[in-house]
């Protein structure tokens, strides 16, 4: 069980980020343009290696490190979202932008980053220590945040970033604090060990720990009410790290959460129904109604991805055996379709260096396909069928449903009545409201419209095609046999 | 009862201070002014006050020096385990130091190292 | 004198109760705090109880083991790293705004 081979995937894509660091030194400016393909193509190489990895299960230091089946899911939509990002990011930094914003040099560093956080987010799935874990929390977190204050030149950008900084140092203090008083009831840094100590602990330090460690959860999954830092971090933040940081931190809080309810507190999911159910019928709503009044189209994500964190949380009500696929399937879709939103914003940002969804108006006429694409991923955001977010929305709620939240089910429907209201709004922008007759239309760029085509086709066929939730769905029943 | 040993020890501490104190005021010769009254800086004549902001270089040599200065809390373990974990640690803690380095020849290449 | 200073000597609780009181200190001074890098040291404060906690688990409950020993080295290194992304980010924004008060971070509104 001892192979090193379960490992490749992590040691690639630090094995990238090392070359490009190092490639960045010794390159000139120009040259540099070559840092984006040698990390998009090591994170292919890491995408390969993973797809190919035989077996799938195994672990190494001493059980600190393991793989499995839902690992390896999420490594896979780990490396694809930061492979998407690194291609997003490409026009930006390297110069291709029309209206090109101050600041955003520095591309060895970028890469560099981006990848070293989704290492910790590709090892945060696979900790099965307390000390793995809050380590690898860090490295996929810590990142984030300073790419986030990317631009040095624009006060927004650095505001975002310490407000990031302060927010996250607070819920990693929470965190590590909870992990100490587990460690100390549970006699072991373990996580399956802690899962068996504390099934049946009801001393009031152990409640504290709780608290303590989903606040922190909450946190990273930006869960109400502690999904604050979420609207500044994507407003301030650059365009493509916004695009980022949509997908990859939601997914690296849905990795973490997964570790934190199913594996460490298992036993206790059941009876947190309620609890749960609260908090996502809060978060959702919250989160929608926000939507409704920004005008700024980033914040405007932000709350539309918060108000998804919601959707999220119905998945751990119920039998974890079809709420877990569930779940997975649904990030798939979500990453899918927000870097396809998201993928047209930075292109638009790029082009006319605006950002409120009032200046989308016209975009039909002047870019027909493109305005097509963004309205398909927002529309599948919103879980309209035949698009997949509407297949993993029915997951969801159908899961809701069996485990006899019923009212819950008709908040997230009325919620989802609301999402399409909002996601409507950017639609009649581009749509039906006239084009700006003084403005010059943005002109396509080769590597977005290639990114937005394939993930629209994706979007479009990933809920129709049964074979990928299938998938998932047997590794989930591995996965599962493999807690107890 | 066992309180009353604190109480002792309380009484004790603040008895050798003060005793401390009183015995050099009784037997030190006082001669105030000049040079006496500077703050002491390691015996370099302080120039100007201590209230000025600081040029900014500071803190990203402090920022460097951090990392270093906690490379050191994680090599002391091993230094204490070195003999029992043998080539494989050395070779663990040698990849370790030197990302690291990589780290530090990056700054250096980029000129953090300067002083402007 | 050991002996007498054995009696003396804090139990679990003791040091658990200082633990909680500089974890406490810190989120006090957190929530508290204007100044963006007096905040960025109260959070090194409660990382730092959080660490003690683990090394105190340690001694008095799994004496043998040394899990809590490295939870706290690494608790440790996490906090230096996050101290400096903070400090990194503090000091481009000075550049920036000549100030380092956390209520003038207003310029995003929605």
């Amino acid at each position: 069980m001892t192979t090193m081979n379960i490992a490749y995937p992590e040691i690639i894509v630090i094995a990238t980020a090392f070359i490009v660091l190092v490639a960045d030194l010794f390159m000139t400016e120009r040259s540099r343009a070559a840092l984006a393909p040698i990390a998009a193509l090591g994170l292919l190489v890491g995408i390969a290696v993973t797809a190919t990895l035989t077996p799938v299960t195994g672990e190494l230091l001493g059980g600190r490190f393991a793989m499995d089946p839902v690992a390896w899911w999420f490594k896979i939509v780990f490396m694809l979202a930061s492979l998407v990002a690194v291609i997003m990011s490409m026009d930006t930094l390297d110069g291709r932008a029309r209206v090109r914003p101050r600041g955003m040099g520095f591309r060895g560093e970028y890469y560099w980053i981006m990848l070293s956080s989704v290492v910790g987010m590709m090892l945060l799935i696979s900790a099965r220590d307390l000390v793995t874990l809050f380590v690898s929390l860090e490295i996929a977190t810590l990142p984030l945040m300073v790419l986030a204050a990317w631009r040095r030149d624009d006060a927004k950008s650095g505001e975002a970033g310490l407000k990031y900084v302060i927010l996250g140092a607070l819920a990693s203090a929470f965190i590590v604090y909870g992990f100490s008083i587990l460690y100390g009831l549970a006699r072991s840094a373990d996580l399956n060990e802690i899962a068996r100590a504390v099934a049946t602990e009801k001393s009031p330090a152990f409640l504290l720990a709780v608290a303590l460690v989903l606040a922190g959860t909450g946190f990273k999954l930006t869960m109400v009410p502690f999904h604050m830092w979420a609207a500044d971090v994507y407003q301030g933040a650059p365009t493509p790290v916004t695009a980022y940081l949509s997908v990859a931190s939601k997914a690296a809080g849905l990795a973490f959460a997964f570790q934190i309810l199913f594996r460490l507190f298992g036993d206790m999911l059941p009876q947190w129904g309620a609890l749960i159910a609260l908090f996502a019928a809060i978060t959702m709503t919250l989160g929608n109604v926000v939507a409704i009044v920004q005008h700024n189209i980033k914040r405007f994500m932000a709350f539309s991805a918060i108000s998804q964190a919601g959707y999220f949380l119905l998945g751990f009500l119920g039998d974890a055996s079809e709420g877990v696929p569930a779940m997975i399937f649904y990030l798939l879709v979500y990453v899918v379709s927000n870097l396809a939103v998201f993928a047209c914003i930075v292109w638009f940002a790029n082009e006319t260096g605006k950002e409120q969804i009032e200046d989308y108006r016209g975009l039909s006429l002047t870019n027909p396909l493109t305005a097509l694409c963004m309205m398909i991923g927002l529309f599948s955001l919103a879980g309209i069928p035949p698009l997949s977010g509407f297949v993993g929305k029915f997951f969801l709620f159908s899961i809701a449903s069996k485990a006899g939240c019923h009212w819950l089910v008709a908040v997230a429907a009325v919620n989802s009545t609301i999402s399409l209201y909002y996601y409507l709004r950017v639609v009649r922008q581009m749509y039906i409201e006239p084009a700006d007759k003084e403005a010059q239309p943005p002109s396509p760029s080769t590597s977005i419209s290639i990114t937005v085509a394939i993930l629209t086709i994706v979007v479009s066929i990933l809920g129709i095609v049964p074979t990928i939730y299938q998938h998932i769905h047997a590794a989930t029943i591995t996965w599962l046999a493999s807690l107890q | 009862m066992e309180y009353l040993f604190v109480l002792a020890m309380v009484g004790l501490a603040a008895s050798m201070v003060a005793g401390g104190l009183i015995v050099a005021r009784l037997v030190a010769p006082h001669k105030p002014g000049g040079l006496k009254d500077i703050p002491y800086e390691c015996g370099e004549q302080p120039i100007g006050q201590a209230w000025i902001q600081f040029n900014v270089g500071y803190y990203l040599f402090g920022l460097l020096f951090l990392v270093f200065d906690v490379e050191a809390a994680l090599m002391y373990p091993w230094a204490v385990v070195f003999r029992s974990v043998g080539l494989a640690g050395l070779i663990e803690m040698a990849i370790f130091v030197l990302v690291l380095i990589i780290g530090l020849v990056y700054a250096w290449r980029k000129g953090v190292l300067e002083w402007v | 004198m050991t002996e007498l200073l054995a009696r003396f000597a804090p139990g679990l609780h003791e040091w658990l109760t200082l633990c909680a009181v500089l974890y406490a200190i810190g989120l006090y001074g957190l929530l508290t705090r204007r100044n963006a890098i007096a905040i960025l040291m109260a959070v090194e404060i409660m990382l730092n109880a959080a660490a003690l906690n683990a090394v105190v688990f340690n001694r008095f409950v799994t004496p043998n083991e040394i899990d809590g020993h490295i939870m706290a080295i690494f608790v440790i290194v996490m906090a230096a790293a996050e101290i400096v992304v903070g400090m990194a980010i503090v000091v481009s924004l000075y550049r920036l705004r000549a100030s380092v008060d956390v209520n003038q971070m207003n310029s995003m509104k929605g």
